[in-house]
């Protein structure tokens, strides 16, 4: 007995393997009444198929060539990017030195004052400057 | 032959391809979403991706062929996102019938028509896709598991469930 789904798969030629496909095909051919069957079941598989097309909308359409065309011009775009040079470092490296010279900047404003110098006073002026052997 | 090799790469060979052929990827992607806007969106995602990734594209298969996979895909995957925020699907107007000049042909389409989208109603998403992609697209069940990010089992036992609420369905059609 051969199964509507084996059909199914004979017709589509595809998920049977060769020994398989060669008994279905034998028995096709000996048994016209199979053969009608597998007829019948095209025919509905067809008719479950035959969706009517529509037409395409015109805003659609538009949309796709628009699309399109923005999908061209931007490759020309990329082509045209110029190429980096010595002179034009990479963003990452630009950035990079932007955030370093930014914390170099904060850790100096926010750096701890410098002690205060003591104020040393001075001696007393007990004793005179002048040596003994030149006061009067 | 470099000049044609090359020539698909530029955007009026992309053009010409969206000129002739957006009307079949739009309406595969309807068939997979069910939802005009997400079809849409389907395109353009296939357009975008395959501009970007057109240096992969080696020739060997139309433009179109290759743009209309990427489509179906960017509609699954569309699909399934829209799932996971919850959000509902089905517009039926859109999948309606074409006038026919015949009062009674016309009668008979709108019939027809109203019992495929029945019939398609009563599919879920996965059937509902994993039909249209073998069925009308003819993608290989491995390739159809891949996309789904399923097994080759899985798409079968999917793919004859689907089948079978269809039948029921369209018996009388079929029969007639």
């Amino acid at each position: 007995m051969i199964s509507d789904d084996d059909l199914i798969l004979y017709y589509y030629r595809d998920g049977l393997d060769a020994a398989e496909r060669a008994r279905i095909g034998a028995a096709l051919a000996e048994q016209p009444e199979l053969a009608q069957r597998l007829q019948r079941l095209v025919n509905r598989l067809d008719a479950a198929a035959a969706i009517p097309e529509v037409s395409v909308p015109a805003a659609a359409q538009q949309r796709w060539r628009a699309a399109l065309d923005q999908a061209a011009q931007g490759q020309t775009t990329r082509k045209l990017k110029p190429t980096r040079t010595f002179f034009t470092p990479a963003p990452w490296l630009a950035a990079a030195a932007i955030v370093l010279v930014a914390i170099t900047a904060v850790l100096r404003f926010n750096a701890t004052p410098p002690a205060p110098v003591a104020q040393v006073t001075p001696p007393p002026a007990t004793t005179p400057a002048v040596p003994a052997h030149l006061r009067l | 032959m470099l000049t044609l090799l090359k020539s698909w790469a530029e955007p009026d060979a992309f053009h010409t391809v969206l000129n002739e052929r957006s009307g079949r990827w739009y309406n595969a992607c309807l068939r997979i979403t069910r939802d005009a806007d997400l079809a849409a969106d389907a395109v353009q995602d296939a357009l975008l991706k395959a501009w970007d990734r057109r240096a992969e594209f080696r020739g060997e298969a139309a433009l179109d062929s290759w743009i209309h996979r990427i489509a179906l895909n960017a509609a699954i995957d569309l699909t399934r996102k829209r799932k996971r925020r919850g959000e509902e699907e089905l517009q039926d107007e859109v999948f309606e019938a074409p006038q026919s000049e015949a009062p009674a042909q016309e009668y008979v389409d709108q019939a027809l028509t109203r019992d495929l989208a029945v019939a398609m109603q009563r599919l879920s998403a996965m059937e509902r896709q994993v039909f249209l992609l073998k069925h009308i697209e003819g993608w290989p069940l491995d390739e159809i598991a891949e996309s789904l990010q399923t097994n080759v089992n899985n798409v079968k036992s999917v793919l004859f469930r689907g089948i079978r609420k269809l039948r029921v369905v369209l018996h009388a059609w079929s029969e007639s």
